[in-house]
């Protein structure tokens, strides 16, 4: 959950950052475009985010498959 | 009531998709390699007649209505968003004052060119001081007897390395807020024009902004369009509806290319056994971008069809824009999820949505100014 919020939240604040430099958050020579791109890593790397839900509903106990292979090492 | 496209539109629609993928799409790479759309590109489209598309057969034109230009739009960024936003400067904001307040001989010497390819305008509007609070501008025009000389700098300029006249905003009445701005036409190789640095950006690489600089650029009198000073503000709201929906088009083309080459992505990539478009997190991805996309379409093409029709249509403009700006960027996010780490490959055509898409954030207002138009008029009713 942490890992799924944590993301989650940085694409979303990075996307607001951007909206406030208006057409200056696009401009490669302001930060706010490297931190809007580089945020999307975050949704890849550790397990993406469908994979981390569905590993939070097994936690759950809820029924259904297991898709990924980090949750079967647990 | 009849929500379908006439023979005509629909015909127009395919020809303006076999041209893109034939003449535009294997030409992406290099484009967006080399930041910039080539002349011979641009010609390309002008030899189709495009340029003409929304202007009357008598200049040369093609006639056409605000649902077709507004196909030609939706089709040409589903293919590259440079070209169709460099192409809608051409057919829209950079000829259109001409058209509707240009005398006999600037239709002449500037508009049935610009139709036939022959010469290319912009539009300059935004300054390092705002572009959306045109009250904040800086650039002046003077009058001194038979001219106004022009002085100020802009930026975000598309296309002005490749244009030869620009629509420049300049304020006759500093004192005066927005009320104060007027719209002239300014030949490009008028002593005083210079054209700066191109801006390096993040969304449409090929679309070509640059900075640009009037240094008491004399124009003649009769170059103030509207006749008047004080007139620029209303020139510029006549416009202002045609531009929102057409940027809307541009949005729903991005979307519809993005929704395109996730479904056929999700049916090919297998994960866990099977192929993605089986599982339900997938599926319910596409069934959202789908709903977008069949709500933005009815939107867009229903407020370009009440412009066609005269009616009021302030609202419908700006609610298209506004959703189909908030659609688009769920449609791209989406997307990239559904490719993965694909998703962030040069390589592949996705990335290019996802950032071009952000155009929608900026061009014909932002998110914010479009609200509060929104809630102006619902005031006003």
């Amino acid at each position: 959950m942490a890992k799924l919020f944590a993301s989650e939240m940085a694409n979303h604040v990075a996307d607001e950052a951007c909206r406030i430099l208006a057409s200056y958050g696009f401009a490669v020579e302001y930060d706010a475009q490297r931190y809007f791109r580089d945020a999307r890593f975050l949704l890849l790397g550790a397990g993406t985010s469908e994979v981390l839900r569905g590993i939070i509903a097994h936690e759950m106990g809820l029924r259904g498959q297991p898709q990924s292979s980090a949750h079967r090492n647990r | 009531m009849d929500f379908g496209f006439t023979p005509e539109q629909e015909l127009f629609r395919q020809s303006v998709r076999e041209f893109a993928d034939r003449h535009i799409r294997p030409r992406i790479k290099e484009m967006e390699e080399e930041k910039d759309v080539p002349h011979d590109v641009m010609q390309r489209m002008a030899e189709q007649g495009f340029y003409g598309l929304r202007y009357a057969e008598e200049l040369g034109g093609q006639g056409a209505d605000n649902v077709t230009f507004a196909m030609f739009n939706e089709e040409m960024a589903r293919c590259h968003m440079s070209v169709a936003a460099r192409a809608m400067m051409q057919c829209l904001m950079g000829t259109e004052f001409i058209n509707l307040y240009g005398t006999e001989e600037q239709k002449r010497k500037f508009l049935i060119p610009a139709i036939k390819g022959e010469r290319y305008g912009t539009m300059c509007m935004t300054e390092p001081a705002g572009g959306t609070d045109l009250g904040a501008m800086q650039t002046v025009a003077v009058r001194d007897g038979d001219e106004y000389v022009i002085t100020g700098q802009k930026n975000w300029i598309t296309g002005a390395h490749a244009v030869d006249f620009f629509t420049v905003a300049a304020k006759t009445d500093p004192e005066a807020g927005f009320r104060g701005v007027d719209l002239f036409l300014v030949e490009k190789d008028r002593p005083g024009v210079e054209v700066g640095e191109r801006i390096d950006k993040l969304i449409a690489f090929a679309s070509g902004c640059f900075d640009l600089y009037f240094n008491d650029v004399r124009v003649p009198a009769d170059h103030l369009f509207g006749g008047e000073e004080g007139k620029g503000f209303t020139l510029l709201r006549s416009i202002l509806n045609d531009i929102r929906v057409h940027t809307a088009a541009l949005g729903l083309g991005i979307a519809q290319a993005a929704y395109e080459e996730s479904v056929e992505y999700a049916k090919q990539r297998v994960a866990y056994g099977r192929p993605i478009i089986k599982w339900q997190a997938i599926q319910h991805k596409l069934a959202r971008m789908r709903i977008d996309i069949d709500a933005a379409r009815l939107m867009i093409y229903n407020a370009a069809w009440r412009i066609d029709q005269g009616l009021p249509v302030n609202i419908e403009a700006a609610t298209s824009k506004w959703f189909i700006t908030e659609a688009v960027l769920r449609i791209v996010d989406d997307a990239t999820r559904i490719f993965g780490a694909y998703g962030a490959s040069m390589d592949m055509n996705i990335q290019r949505y996802f950032r071009d898409a952000r155009w929608l954030l900026y061009g014909a207002g932002t998110q914010t100014m479009i609200l509060n138009i929104i809630g102006a008029e619902i005031r006003r009713q």
